[in-house]
């Protein structure tokens, strides 16, 4: 068992429990005698675990990982761990790449000429924001004189008008952050601590298949060839869950991403998931999005699908 | 006098049969207490691959047996192979303790399997997420960069993470897995805080 790749599948072999026990025995005495047989063993253990938990184990290996490695708690327990810190350690370190990109910009940068198109829409959903808020403001102080007047001499009336009042202010309310997220759909955001023109994560709200966009046409995504991130929202409205899996397939090519854990955002009537997806993983072309929700027995169900196509290059004027 | 003998000729473990040992692995205590932890550990290990549970109780109480020999009078040229011997005694003896029995997991009776305790993931991610801000600056870089996913390049960032850090491939590796050891003795020390507060 000298070359470093055949030890490495003996110790796998070990780990699963195919080993015949005379050649386990002689495997041990070596972990005990040789420091970097057992420093190895450590390591063909610690991948074999990764490798299960992000599933790239083989259906045959799987199912001797589950059948013989999860057969203690103290290992059901270090994969339940692994699983946590390897969705920790993909969180840190797409933190870190979105943290570097813009330290790697040059001063070349700083002149660069700004996207007028983005300023401008970014702006327009900035002032959009700032009149409904003072419209919300305004309101508010309204609703208070009248709650004043109503605490003064409470009459049914009154009561049943206040009522009435709020009702409609919910109403307008809820019609504004439609047409606010409707904005958004059309001018993805950026973040506001780069320079403007040069967004290192994009934004996008997605549709279901089922609802089309006008012209009944594929939903577009215009990602700029500096991105290095794509967020994509997708909203629903049918079911309870905590956690919830996409996987993405490019029509031609088959699956080219899969995350799972990722969090439900509970919201009134509407709960969403936003996936991260590396900008590399999105190449021109057509795609279809699953969106799977983990039920309280564990299981995977289907939640939605959706459709949309990558386009890339400058961001055409609007 | 080792006072390892109770009256009526009863071994037991004490800081003179303790420091006996520790010096028969080193002359200098520091480097010997280094010695006895990698033993240890590396007892550990061997428990757990061979899916024994309570694998750290085996490992200590390996360790005793070697400690009550040396307490005896006998030497050895090698402790870790003694020591390897006296673990696969002990190892051969747990296999005949009921739940030791390895079946699949399946087919685990639910009232012969030690008791298992429930914790749901918000909890262990909690622990996890505190473990890993108590880790040194240098360690929580040093696993967070070694185990990064990517599939292609995974031999590459590692040999680039032992050249910045200045150490051969074999001793990051071996300085990965301790941390992610250590950072697993945390969770479960907290898990089990959360546990007893229950």
């Amino acid at each position: 068992m000298e070359n470093s790749a055949e030890q490495e599948k003996q110790m796998r072999r070990y780990l699963l429990g195919e080993m015949p026990e005379g050649e386990m025995d002689a495997l041990d005495a070596r972990l005990f005698a040789e420091p970097e047989v057992f420093d190895r063993m450590w390591g063909v253990e610690n991948d074999l675990i990764d490798n299960y938990v992000r599933d790239h184990l083989s259906r045959a290996e799987r199912a001797r990982f589950e059948s013989h490695y999860l057969s203690t708690p103290e290992h059901r327990g270090r994969v339940s761990t692994a699983r946590q810190f390897l969705r920790t350690l993909d969180e840190e370190n797409r933190k870190e790449a979105l943290e570097a990109a813009p330290k790697r910009r040059g001063i070349a940068e700083f002149f660069r000429i700004p996207n007028w198109g983005l300023t401008a829409g970014f702006a327009t959903a900035l002032l959009l924001t700032a009149l409904w808020a003072g419209k919300l403001l305004l309101e508010r102080d309204q609703l208070r004189n009248e709650l004043a007047l109503a605490t003064a001499k409470p009459t049914p009336s009154r009561d049943q008008s206040m009522e009435e009042l709020l009702a409609g202010e919910r109403s307008r309310n809820e019609e504004l952050i439609a047409e606010l997220e409707r904005l958004r759909v059309q001018k993805p955001e950026t973040s506001p601590s780069l320079p403007s023109g040069a967004p290192a994560s994009i934004t996008f709200l997605l549709s279901s298949s089922l609802v089309r966009n006008e012209g009944n046409r594929m939903q577009e995504l215009q990602i700029p060839p500096d991105a290095g991130l794509v967020r994509l929202k997708l909203p629903f409205t049918t079911g309870e869950y905590k956690k919830a899996q996409v996987s993405i397939r490019n029509v031609d090519a088959g699956p080219v991403w899969r995350q799972s854990g990722l969090n439900v955002q509970p919201g009134a009537g509407t709960s969403t998931v936003i996936a991260g997806v590396p900008a590399a993983k999105l190449p021109p072309g057509d795609y279809v999005l699953t969106l799977s929700g983990q039920t309280t027995a564990g299981e995977a169900e289907e939640i939605d699908r959706y459709s949309f196509r990558v386009l890339r290059g400058a961001r055409p004027a609007r | 006098m080792d006072g390892a003998a109770k009256p009526g000729g009863e071994w037991s473990l004490n800081q003179g049969s303790l420091e006996k040992f520790l010096s028969s692995l080193d002359p200098d205590p520091e480097r010997a207490g280094e010695k006895y932890e990698a033993i240890r550990i590396q007892l550990i290990k061997f428990f757990d691959w061979r899916s024994v549970s309570f694998p750290e109780e085996c490992a200590d109480e390996t360790i005793t047996r070697v400690i009550r020999k040396i307490d005896d009078g006998e030497s050895f040229r090698d402790i870790s192979t003694y020591c390897f011997g006296v673990a696969r005694m002990v190892y051969l003896e747990s296999r005949k303790r009921p739940e030791n029995r390895r079946v699949p997991l399946d087919d685990a009776p639910q009232i012969a399997a030690p008791a298992e305790v429930e914790e749901d993931e918000d909890e262990r991610g909690h622990c996890l997420s505190h473990c890993l801000q108590e880790l040194p600056l240098e360690s929580r870089r040093i696993i967070l960069k070694y185990y990064e996913d990517d599939r292609r390049r995974k031999i590459d960032n590692r040999a680039e993470l032992a050249a910045a850090l200045g150490i051969p491939l074999n001793a990051l590796r071996s300085r990965a897995q301790r941390i992610r050891n250590k950072l697993e003795e945390c969770v479960v020390g907290c898990l089990k805080k959360g546990v007893r507060k229950k």
